[in-house]
């Protein structure tokens, strides 16, 4: 056998088996940190990470058997390149977006390297992250919408050696101890993670013993090349082209302002493609900014591109090489890649809008390969109460999500959403015996599901009361309370989430994306998560799918027949006569539904090539849109005269203004002539 | 020395196994077709040709005791082929059941979704009423609420109704009087309570628990009468047992109960075989990794200080099963997952299986040409091709080659290369999910010996420990039918649940003791029946409790003398939870509030054992033939022993291979063989020099 024939044999069986053997040091480092972890967040949710990492800061193998995935392939050269004096025995620590270039992307994620050497060279890193809950900053949890710089959400480090040859740097120690609420919790997990590393480096060592360093090494930089090859295969599916998106936040937590992205995905027909959020808006004064650094590839900007291919490759290889066939086109100073010293705290937001607005772009070019829009809050509610000494006590009391849309054959998932389908709930009896909470319903919505041929997940509401009054309810991550999951190609969209409290005589009020609420006695909070959007025209679902639907009380028999089309008989059997003649009668009153939603939205949906798809944004942002969409865009080119840190500014002051001044759908001349009257004013 | 015959079964989906200590003390071990159409046919089946073969004297044979593992349980489960069901809950949680835990199962899929819940959300029902954390009613229950449930859930055909009401495990007043009121009404229709099943807090895993339990029920039941009346019929006059997923057995009547302890019978009476066949060669207090090969998948096991790790967070068939259950991590590496090569030209192996029929290429059944891990044996050399399967399947080479080349083709390499490169891979596979499954049971790899077993077990095993960094392998006499075997010497084996969920500082003494009064008397009253006809050498409860700091997240087990609860010592346990805790986790807070969450008693009732198998050992070593093999990349000579061949003094050093009836066993180079005191095959890590 000649010598590449060589090469090739050992490539088609060491490839694997080196996926295996990293596959097991990174799940040991895994196990390690969830089992010695301090905190409930990292234990119960799982809010943590671990990888092996190439000298070029390419994550080639990460964990998949525990913790979160969120960060898969988190670009870790700005955290390598901090030093040029990498010695055995070093960890360094950091947690700061903004002197490492977007690897770390909020305060509370805490990042360790560790290098790993043979034979006295630089062989690759071990890398942990936790989840700290508490950094310090304005509020317990450190993560607070309403935050308008970084400085108010804890104490920030930039890279820094807290081991150095293997001696603990005490001040750093001293140093975090002294800027958090719970310090003791802290320093256990960050115990935790350390223990994970050298646990990686003992391994790594064997490794090298078994096998020598360049086996390993080319292992490494395969187990890249591997998960890219794979990843371009799946990526080669999407008919060569550009396809655009527009999703909006409806507000940013402190003003009214909503906040627009857009996303032109270009497909380049060889494996890769390139998401360009160039006409996005500023980063704002809220803490939904993500800090990505400018990066050419980010995973939280990539959540559907990698899901997607995952869906499609059994047994897909997560690591860094998928996301080289994900290029990123960033705009400084934007909200999708904020710069210093945007809060951020609260990125996860984002980051489910534009996982949904990739979806949006890709349901053009892949029909039916992707779910409609998803109900994309994440409302973590936590209960606080301060005991007679004034110690304060937070309890995490669940999350709210919402449905996931319909597709890929199958209805959405009801309560829960993709980007955080890993999230578990606290049971009920598990919260009520910790905390002075009790639980009057936790329970899906009926008819809040965006109909379909494939329906979207049904909402969820999440009903609860405060046993001791002193009590205070925190809630964050609140989100799509006017702009509802869309639903795509005749499906519709769902109905939105909602925050409102009972009072004890009956009455309600809406608290909509309140954080902070002190209830009186009595009162019971509900959180509400919106549904799913459906996929396909709800007039084509199967009629016993439906009858499903209704017998299990999801689906009212009014709505049944009103958006599907299906009535059900004295037996509950279809009747289907009944059936074709409703479904005939309402084909015939919205003959062309497509249209009559598509005129409204053209801005939002144009395509630039595949087909033209239809979305039904729901009567929330359809309502805007045909009021303000046009008005705001050419404030947003307007905006962009402006410095980068006064250009949010300027945005807001004008589209309050117009609200102000203006009726709805306001010709552009006369928006023109107000912003023209706005800077003469400011000058 | 076990004075009465003793036999153990284990149904298998391919072959039911029956080990059989006769009068004399001697084993019988043997394999029959299972009858998957008629379950337990192929236990009765077995149990005639044991009679035949053993000789055993009707009086002894009247007077055996045997123990069944059964899997009517989690096939039923599997299938949802069991009770159509109903469910009560409380007001507001009505879809406890489809919201679950939130969670998917494979969260990055945008395909995956929860598992279908077995009882769909038309046949669930509210009933009005409520209980508070501490117990306290807050709400009376509506009886009629719970009657007009029920009658409405009857008239959908539901068989059974199963009543989940919040905090029930703390007070199961609402519970059992909704039953009351049911059944007053509704003579005839079963209601099952999930404070009775298993009295933990977590209403969607307890009423999972509670469901699986009435739907499997019926099934069980029928298989139980099956066995009951066959082994009456052949002339047995002791009660029937069955092996629990604990490892233990209980009576099989009892276990008709609640046969949601049985789930995982099967690979659990392997893991306690595993245990002691440690203990037979010399091991009693081993700390051991089981490791299973069979057809379809690979099972992990864990063993610390003799006895198998329970946990209480294992899943079956989709659902959580929250009683405790002895911990088995099952991955797609066995004699019949298929071999493959992805996109970018890298060998895969499984998930996907042959299974059992067509199976591996070399079965030679139906046109089968897919290349499986038995395939990659054979054509490696590892199998010898003359000897049929469990000593009953003949081989064909030729198949398995063919099918090796096709996948060959793909990546350039030679039917030979492809098995080789696949078992390395299959190497690496189960040497990467053993060290993940120790990591997580904290345990330290090197530190631990290996156990294997199963159909290709010994095959790997060696290979397995070098790649996960083990030295020492060892390999029981008969490691075909090692569930069967540990069926067969199983001890009894309950386990008790008291909930408590109160703050130390609430828990005077006389709670403590009331507490400890109740789960004592639980299983006192267990032992008492389950003890009947046998000879209870010395029955141990351990007490646990489920601890926390309060407003932590999760538990630590701690153990609890029995002296602090009767006396109502609560410095000492809590003094014993910051121990735990700091063991655990590193560090305590020592002026904390303490939880006690539940008091979990484990009941073993020690029966005497069989005088351990001893393997047949020559007197004079016959000489080996030897066999081309080929071994991580490079073709090497093996010799070849036949186990009964092997001299009990030998030193076999590797490459070589030993072949017996049910099992083959490698040992690579770099590695040794001798024979422990009963036979067994020790395989050690040559020192490097």
């Amino acid at each position: 056998m000649n010598a590449t024939a060589q090469q090739a044999t050992s490539a088609a069986i060491n490839t694997e088996i080196f996926a295996n053997l990293f596959r097991a040091i990174v799940n040991e480092m895994g196990w390690i940190i969830q089992r010695s972890a301090h905190t409930t967040f990292v234990k119960e949710t799982l809010d943590f990470g671990t990888a092996l990492v190439t000298p070029e800061g390419e994550q080639f193998a990460v964990v998949d058997a525990t913790g979160v995935t969120a960060l898969v392939g988190v670009p870790m050269a700005p955290g390598i390149e901090a030093f040029a004096d990498w010695a055995p025995g070093d960890v360094a620590i950091t947690n700061d977006p903004y002197t490492t270039a977007g690897m770390v992307t909020h305060l509370n994620d805490m990042y360790f390297l560790k290098p790993i050497f043979a034979d006295g060279e630089l062989l690759c890193f071990a890398w942990a992250f936790i989840h700290c809950s508490d950094i310090g900053g304005k509020v317990p949890g450190s993560i607070d919408g309403t935050n308008g710089e970084v400085f108010q959400e804890g104490l920030r480090i930039r890279s820094t050696k807290l081991y150095r040859e293997g001696t603990l740097n005490e001040d750093v120690v001293a140093m975090i101890s002294s800027n958090c609420r719970s310090p003791e919790m802290n320093w256990g997990d960050l115990g935790a993670a350390v223990a994970g590393l050298n646990r990686a480096e003992e391994r790594l060592e064997q490794l090298i013993t078994r096998y020598d360093p360049a086996t390993v090494r080319n292992a490494m930089y395969r187990n890249l090349d591997r998960a890219e090859a794979l990843t371009r295969e799946v990526l080669k599916e999407i008919p060569a082209g550009s396809y655009e998106f527009v999703e909006y936040l409806e507000d940013n937590y402190v003003s009214t302002v909503p906040i627009r992205a857009k996303l032109v995905l270009t497909a380049r027909g060889d494996g890769t493609v390139e998401l360009d959020f160039s006409e996005s808006d500023p980063q704002v004064a809220s803490a939904i900014n993500m800090p990505a650094g400018g990066q050419k590839h980010h995973p939280m900007l990539s959540l559907a591109i990698m899901s997607f291919v995952v869906t499609a490759t059994e047994g897909q290889i997560f690591n860094a090489g998928m996301l080289r066939c994900i290029d990123l086109t960033l705009p400084e100073h934007s909200f999708v890649n904020a710069s210093f010293p945007a809060a951020c705290g609260m990125r996860v937001v984002t980051s489910m809008r534009v996982h949904d607005m990739t979806l949006g772009a890709l349901a053009s070019a892949i029909p039916g390969g992707l779910p409609a829009g998803g109900a994309g809050q994440l409302a973590v509610i936590s209960v606080s109460t301060a005991d007679l000494s004034g110690a304060t006590r937070v309890v995490a009391a669940n999350a709210v999500v919402g449905g996931s849309g319909g597709g890929l054959g199958l209805d959405g998932i009801s309560a829960t959403d993709f980007p955080t389908a890993a999230l578990r709930n606290i049971p009920t009896e598990v919260l009520e015996a910790e905390a002075p909470v009790r639980v009057h319903r936790f329970a899906l919505r009926t008819d809040s599901e965006g109909a379909g041929w494939l329906r979207g997940g049904f909402g969820v509401e999440y009903a609860f009361e405060l046993t001791d009054h002193r009590a205070t309810v925190v809630t964050r991550g609140k989100d799509r309370h006017k702009f509802a999951a869309w639903g795509v190609d005749g499906g519709k969209a769902a109905a939105p989430s909602f925050s409102l409290v009972r009072k004890a005589d009956g009455t309600e009020d809406n608290i909509g994306k309140q954080a902070v609420y002190r209830p009186h006695p009595g009162d019971v909070l509900i959180v509400g998560g919106g549904g799913g959007g459906g996929f396909g025209d709800p007039l084509e679902r199967d009629p016993e799918r439906v009858r499903h639907d209704i017998l299990d009380g999801l689906v009212s028999t009014e709505r049944g027949r009103a958006l599907y089309g299906v009535a059900l008989n004295g037996e509950s059997q279809v009747d289907g006569s009944a059936t074709a003649e409703l479904r005939a009668q309402l084909r015939a009153s919205h003959p062309s539904t497509s249209k009559a939603g598509g005129e409204s939205l053209q801005a939002s949906t144009r395509k630039r090539s595949g087909r033209h798809v239809e979305v039904d944004f729901g009567p929330g942002r359809s309502q805007w849109q045909a009021d303000w969409q046009d008005a705001y865009a050419i404030i947003a080119d307007w905006c962009r005269k402006f410095p980068p840190n006064g250009r949010r500014i300027a945005q807001e002051r004008a589209y309050l203004r117009t609200l102000d001044r203006l009726p709805p759908n306001p010709a552009a001349g006369e928006v023109r002539q107000l912003l023209e009257q706005l800077e003469a004013d400011w000058r | 020395m076990c004075a009465k015959p003793c036999l153990g079964v284990d149904v298998g989906g391919t072959f039911t196994d029956l080990a059989f200590y006769g009068e004399n003390g001697e084993l019988h071990c043997i394999k029959v077709a299972s009858t998957p159409a008629q379950p337990g046919l192929s236990t009765l089946q077995g149990v005639d040709e044991l009679k035949r073969r053993s000789g055993c004297s009707d009086e002894a044979w009247a007077s055996m005791s045997h123990t069944h593992s059964n899997t009517v349980a989690v096939n039923c489960l599997i299938e949802r082929s069991g009770a159509r069901l109903g469910l009560l809950v409380t007001a507001g949680f009505r879809d406890i059941l489809e919201i679950a835990r939130l969670t998917v199962p494979q969260p990055a899929r945008y395909d995956s979704r929860r598992p279908l819940p077995l009882v769909p959300r038309r046949r669930v029902a509210e009933v009005r009423e409520r209980i508070d954390a501490d117990g306290q009613p807050v709400e009376a229950l509506d009886a009629d609420s719970a009657v007009s449930a029920a009658r409405r859930l009857q008239a959908q055909g539901c068989e059974i109704l199963v009543a989940c009401f919040l905090h029930s495990y703390k007070n199961p007043a609402h519970e059992r009087a909704a039953r009351t009121a049911v059944q007053s009404a509704l003579p005839g229709l079963a209601v099952e309570l999930s404070s009775e099943v298993w009295p933990q807090a977590r209403e969607f895993e307890r009423a999972t628990l509670a469901l699986v339990n009435a739907h499997i029920r019926p099934a069980v039941e029928r298989q139980v009468t099956l066995l009951v009346n066959g082994m009456a019929e052949r002339g047995v006059r002791t009660p029937a047992r069955g092996a629990r997923s604990n490892g233990g057995m209980e009576l099989l009547a009892t276990m008709g109960e609640r046969p949601v302890t049985s789930l995982l019978s099967g690979p659990a009476a392997g893991v306690a075989g595993a245990a002691a066949a440690a203990a037979d060669a010399g091991w009693p207090t081993a700390d051991l990794m089981t490791l299973d090969v069979g057809g379809t998948s690979a099972d992990i096991g864990v063993v610390r200080r003799g006895r198998p790790v329970l946990s209480a967070q294992e899943r079956v068939a989709d659902f959580p099963i929250l009683v405790p259950t002895v911990a088995v991590s099952a991955i797609g590496a066995g004699g019949g997952s298929i071999i493959d090569a992805d996109a970018t030209g890298a060998l895969k192996i499984g998930p996907k299986s042959t299974g059992a029929d067509p199976g591996p290429a070399c079965y030679g059944l139906g046109d089968g040409n897919v290349a499986a891990m038995t395939d990659a044996f054979l054509i490696a050399g590892f199998l010898n091709p003359q000897r049929p399967l469990g000593g009953r399947l003949k081989l064909v080479p030729e198949l398995g080659r063919r099918a090796l080349e096709a996948v060959g083709r793909k990546v350039g390499l030679s039917a030979e290369q492809v098995a080789d490169g696949a078992i390395q891979v299959a190497t690496a596979m189960l040497a990467a999910e053993s060290t993940s499954v120790l990591a997580r049971r904290d345990v330290d790899l090197s530190r631990f010996r290996m156990l294997a077993y199963g159909g290709a077990g010994p095959l790997v095993a060696a290979l397995v420990a070098e790649a996960a960094y083990m030295d020492c392998v060892l390999i029981p006499p008969v490691p075909g039918t090692l569930s069967a075997l540990g069926a067969a010497q199983a001890d009894l084996a309950g386990d008790f649940v008291q909930p408590v969920y109160r703050d130390l500082a609430n828990l005077d003494a006389p709670a403590l003791a009331e507490a400890f009064k109740a789960i004592r008397s639980q299983s006192a009253a267990w032992l008492e029946r389950e003890a009947t006809g046998l000879a209870v050498q010395q029955a141990i409860i351990e007490y646990t409790a489920e601890m926390r700091y309060e407003g932590q997240g999760y538990d630590v087990t701690v153990p609890i003398e029995e002296d602090w609860l009767a006396n109502g010592v609560a410095e000492a346990i809590r003094g014993a939870f910051h121990d735990a805790h700091e063991r655990a986790f590193g560090h305590r807070h020592d002026d904390a509030g303490v939880w006690l969450q539940e008091l979990r008693a484990h009941l073993t009732g020690y029966l005497p054992k069989p005088a351990p198998a001893v393997a047949a050992t020559a007197e004079n070593a016959t000489l080996p033939s030897t066999r081309a093999i080929r071994l991580r990349g490079n073709p090497v000579e093996a010799r070849v022993f036949e186990r009964e061949g092997i001299a009990a003094n030998s030193r076999i050093e590797g490459p070589a291979i030993i072949e017996q009836m049910d099992s083959t066993t490698l040992v690579p180079d770099g590695w040794e063989l001798r024979l422990a005191r009963n036979g067994a095959l020790i395989i050690t890590r040559k020192p490097t020099p």
